[in-house]
């Protein structure tokens, strides 16, 4: 059996946070930010969240009829000892929405489009650690037979 | 149960199916008036000309062959098409002569897929076969 649409997109987004040289961990298996060996951060650990579907164009026209809106989940730790998180975050941040805008052409080639929507922090109250969520929304088409 | 849905049908513009469609509609119409004399008389109104339109929206795609001819008749050409089919599920279709296509919109909007409406006027009758 082929893999899903929504597997290969999460096999892509894999592969480009991979690719981001300031990340140094990507894992699918969370784990808590005290567990992680220093030499990990920033690491980012991937998931793939709620999604919702619906018919997007009268079936017998097109072979792409479904719309998806998937929502992928970044949880991301940056670390500095000094306790100056500010940068380590905003630059992660800045490099994930960079790698998905204009380098990750196996992951856009499967979707519509793949925006950020929200960023969530741990609002400070965490010492020496940054702990956040990246929030996007992955926009893919898919066949009604085939999902 | 004989019901139609989303899931069955197509539009044929030149012999050619049209894809990407979010919606499509077919209205018949049969112009009226009333002879009646004004007063307390009920109307009893007559049937002028029939008529037919299809209105058509689809996800644009340019290089889409009936798209194409859409706009390239509305761009180019005299806008007069020779066949024009509305099928309501795989057997079943309405089958229209010549058209006028009388109206082309694109849009796009934010976080949206482009679109692109036709308004097509029939210019003569139109069958219906099962």
């Amino acid at each position: 059996m082929a893999d899903s649409k929504r597997m290969q997109i999460m096999d892509a987004v894999l592969s480009a946070l991979s690719n981001i040289s300031t990340i140094f961990y990507v894992s699918e298996r969370l784990q808590h930010w005290e567990e992680l060996d220093g030499s990990k951060f920033p690491a980012c650990f991937p998931i793939d969240a709620d999604e919702r579907k619906e018919p997007h164009v009268l079936f017998e026209s097109a072979t792409d009829d479904m719309l998806s809106t998937l929502t992928l989940l970044l949880t991301c730790y940056v670390y500095d000892s000094a306790g100056a998180t500010r940068q380590a975050r905003c630059d992660l941040i800045k490099a994930i929405e960079e790698e998905f805008a204009n380098r990750a052409s196996g992951l856009n080639a499967l979707v519509v489009s793949i925006l950020p929507t929200r960023v969530t922090t741990d609002r400070g109250t965490i010492d020496n650690y940054s702990i956040f969520d990246c929030e996007y929304a992955v926009e893919y088409l898919y066949d009604h037979t085939s999902p | 149960m004989a019901i139609k849905t989303y899931k069955v049908g197509k539009v044929v513009i030149e012999a050619v199916q049209i894809h990407e469609l979010l919606t499509a509609t077919l209205t018949l119409t049969l112009g009226s008036e009333d002879t009646q004399e004004i007063g307390e008389s009920w109307a009893d109104p007559t049937g002028l000309g029939k008529a037919w339109s299809t209105s058509l929206t689809c996800k644009s795609d340019p290089a889409d062959t009936a798209q194409a001819a859409l706009r390239t008749e509305f761009v180019s050409g005299d806008g007069v098409l020779s066949a024009t089919q509305y099928w309501v599920d795989g057997s079943s279709y309405f089958s229209g002569s010549g058209a006028l296509v009388t109206n082309m919109a694109m849009g796009k909007s934010v976080g949206g897929i482009d679109s692109v409406t036709f308004e097509i006027l029939g210019k003569g009758a139109i069958s219906w076969n099962a």
